[in-house]
């Protein structure tokens, strides 16, 4: 094809694509129209980003007699310009705090504040703003916003939605979300203080979820090194929970880890994927000059690679073997802080 | 009456705000909330970061009514200069309004936090001790710093040029009612008819930097000589064993401390100390030393990549430790401006000191960025 009319086309392209724009947000436009079809044509008309086209999107999502639907769209169809103006930020903000608003209008302005929350230029200005208004949602009887609200602020390291969490934990009356959930979201600042609830939680778990998570924290708190080696030794726990433990241990204790792993590796009457996970985190992470004295585990690795019980010890005695041959070695310890 | 009682670990937060609402009420007795700043006292140990922010964000903020005493000054700046939280900052912000001689030198300071605090700013009151949500008129630090440019009137004149730029210039970082808090500032400073003093009052006497010679008691470094470290590359020694023979300069940190203004800060300079060491051929005649505040988890290889990642240079005479025994007798000799909930430090201060042949404290360098120079100075004055 040759380049003028390769040319000719694409503005062909371009002119229908306007006009298909065009014709969306006349038709978005017109309230005499079914709300149904002016929802496709918004879809048709993709985004709104000329003055007009916000200004009469805006009018839309204001207007409380308007389809819900409608005005969630409308207000998606704005969302890179919310980012760029105070003045939207405010509105969509004031949309989300209010109660009275329906809920699908309520989660499209969380939805465009946390996408226009990245353009941090013209957004953190209203950081604050916006705050102030998440803290309030998560009162809200919404569960959906409560927690979408919550784990914002949870990873923002937010005093307040800590203070709730924590309460939440102490007091089930209070809870904002599960606690699984709550653990998880707290498991965002290890400043948060939740480490003597975790231990609590970990001897008498509401879940088994709940406890996995709390016991993936507890990688962080040097004072639950006991409790950690406790629960990987156990037999009786669930193995979810051991695994937890063992990746914990080795984050936290490199040294501990390395006896604990090495007597899972050799007891033949642990659990397949326990050993896997030791047998790497020994060829990772372990000190590599004290393995290559331990000739007792490397015996049995190989044995385990000869025999394997299962498929996941197989290839992880595989790779041990293939690292120490090779002299490639993880780092002498657990992850660092840069 | 509520003075009266001993504060301490197990005292109720709330307990302690009720006594800064008392001193508020009777400002005569602000020296009380002084004493419960420094972060080494027994009243914080325990307690979560959040916790300790909420206590020492109040008190600070009271001292705008109670008065600024002079004692109090080093925490109210350390925080300008170096917070990063917005409640502290905010709190700071408030206390200086409480200056009975105030002066154009902590404009500096004000202009330093609102960088600190312009990307972290927050909705926030001290209107009441932990506020429940919804609050009505929240203030925010930038809104606390603007409103002490204004009080400070014609003594912020030197500010006006950068606070002009940020009206205009940069006038899009800021939302519309900080740019008229900014505004505010501004039109109240300019039509300040007083006059400037730069060389009186309070800070001019006390620039927020604690540098000082240790107590009689913290001269003898004997009782720590036989505390264990451990280097980066797992070498273990005492303190004896290393801070001897040569004069030392020894900092503080640790690898989870997440304000940059702090730790990461301080360690990236303990590395350019070095290379000025290196500048001023005095290599081989000192020692420089980083000791983390919380043993148990920074290991040799997380104090390497931290101290890599920030340009510090290991040797003989330059390593980072953590201790295997002993931290609390080592915290107790330095007098750490430290606290710990559980093992996870809560809040510390930044300090250097400046060690003799004999591994003991000359000059403590707390609170305030050291500067590099004058460190070294004290070092030199050593050999």
């Amino acid at each position: 094809m040759d380049t003028p009319e390769h040319r000719r086309q694409y503005t062909e392209r371009i002119e229908r694509a306007a006009e298909e724009q065009r014709e969306g947000l006349r038709d978005f436009s017109d309230r005499s129209r079914p709300a149904e079809e002016r929802q496709s044509a918004l879809r048709r008309a993709v985004a709104l980003r000329g003055q007009d086209e916000v200004a009469e999107a805006v009018d839309v999502i204001l207007d409380r007699e308007e389809d819900p639907t409608l005005r969630a769209s409308a207000l998606r169809a704005i969302g890179i310009e919310v980012g760029k103006s105070h003045d939207l930020i405010d509105m969509v903000i004031g949309l989300l705090r209010d109660g009275d608003e329906p809920e699908m209008v309520r989660q499209a302005a969380l939805r465009t504040l946390q996408q226009s929350s990245f353009r941090a230029a013209t957004f953190n200005p209203k950081m604050p703003e916006y705050t102030d208004a998440l803290r309030t949602v998560i009162d809200d009887p919404e569960d959906s916003l409560r927690e979408q609200a919550l784990e914002i602020l949870a990873q923002g390291k937010d005093e307040y939605a800590q203070r709730r969490l924590l309460e939440s934990l102490e007091d089930p009356s209070q809870a904002l979300v599960s606690p699984g959930k709550a653990v998880q979201l707290l498991g965002n600042d290890i400043h948060a203080d939740y480490y003597p609830l975790l231990r609590d939680m970990v001897q008498d778990p509401p879940s088994t979820e709940a406890k996995q998570e709390a016991v993936r924290l507890l990688a962080a708190d040097p004072a639950s090194k006991e409790l950690l080696v406790d629960i990987l030794r156990d037999k009786n726990e669930y193995r979810e929970v051991r695994n937890a433990s063992a990746a914990a241990l080795q984050s936290l204790a490199p040294a501990e880890f390395q006896e604990h792993a090495k007597q899972i590796i050799l007891d033949d009457g642990e659990y397949n994927d326990l050993r896997a996970t030791a047998i790497d985190g020994l060829a990772l992470f372990a000190d590599q000059e004290a393995l290559s004295q331990d000739t007792e585990l490397s015996s049995r690795v190989e044995q385990l690679k000869e025999q394997p019980p299962s498929d996941e010890v197989e290839r992880s005695a595989a790779r041990y073997i293939s690292m120490r041959a090779s002299g490639e070695t993880g780092p002498a310890a657990a992850g660092t802080n840069v | 009456m509520l003075a009266n009682r001993p504060l301490d670990k197990d005292t109720p937060e709330e307990t302690i705000a009720e006594l800064v609402d008392a001193v508020g009420r009777s400002p005569e007795r602000r020296d009380l909330l002084v004493r419960l700043l420094p972060e080494r006292l027994s009243l914080y140990e325990g307690r979560s970061t959040n916790e300790t922010t909420r206590i020492r964000g109040y008190i600070l903020a009271a001292f705008e009514q109670t008065g600024l005493p002079d004692a109090a000054l080093p925490y109210v700046l350390e925080e300008l200069e170096n917070g990063r939280d917005a409640y502290l900052v905010a709190g700071a912000a408030k206390a200086l309004r409480g200056l009975d001689s105030p002066t154009s030198r902590i404009t500096h300071f004000l202009l330093k936090a609102v960088e600190n605090v312009k990307y972290v700013d927050d909705a926030l009151t001290f209107e009441t001790y932990k506020p429940r949500w919804p609050i009505k008129d929240h203030t925010t630090a930038l809104r606390e710093i603007f409103r002490t440019f204004g009080w400070l009137g014609t003594r912020a004149r030197s500010a006006l040029p950068d606070l002009e730029a940020l009206c205009k210039e940069r006038s899009d970082e800021f939302s519309q009612p900080i740019r008229a808090e900014i505004e505010n500032a501004i039109d109240r400073i300019r039509s300040d008819g007083g006059t400037a003093h730069v060389c009186c009052g309070a800070v001019s006497a006390n620039r927020g930097l604690e540098i000082y010679a240790p107590r009689e008691e913290q001269r003898d470094g004997g009782g720590i000589a036989d505390i264990e470290l451990e280097d980066q590359d797992r070498n273990t020694l005492t303190y004896g064993g290393f801070f001897r023979d040569k004069p030392s300069i020894v900092v503080f940190f640790y690898t989870r401390c997440n304000n940059p203004n702090k730790c990461s800060l301080t360690v990236t300079k303990l590395a350019r100390l070095q290379e000025a060491v290196a500048d001023e051929r005095l290599v081989g005649l000192l020692k420089t030393a980083a000791i983390t505040y919380d043993p148990e988890y920074d290991l040799p290889a997380r104090l390497k990549a931290y101290g890599e990642s920030r340009g510090v240079a290991f040797s003989d005479d330059d390593r980072i430790f953590r201790t295997r025994t002993g931290f609390r007798e080592l915290q107790e000799y330095f007098q750490l401006g430290v606290n710990f909930s559980g093992s996870i430090v809560s809040r510390h201060r930044i300090e250097l000191f400046v060690l003799d042949g004999r591994g003991e404290i000359v000059v403590t360098f707390a609170r305030l960025q050291w500067d590099i120079q004058e460190v070294l100075e004290q070092a030199k004055a050593l050999l």
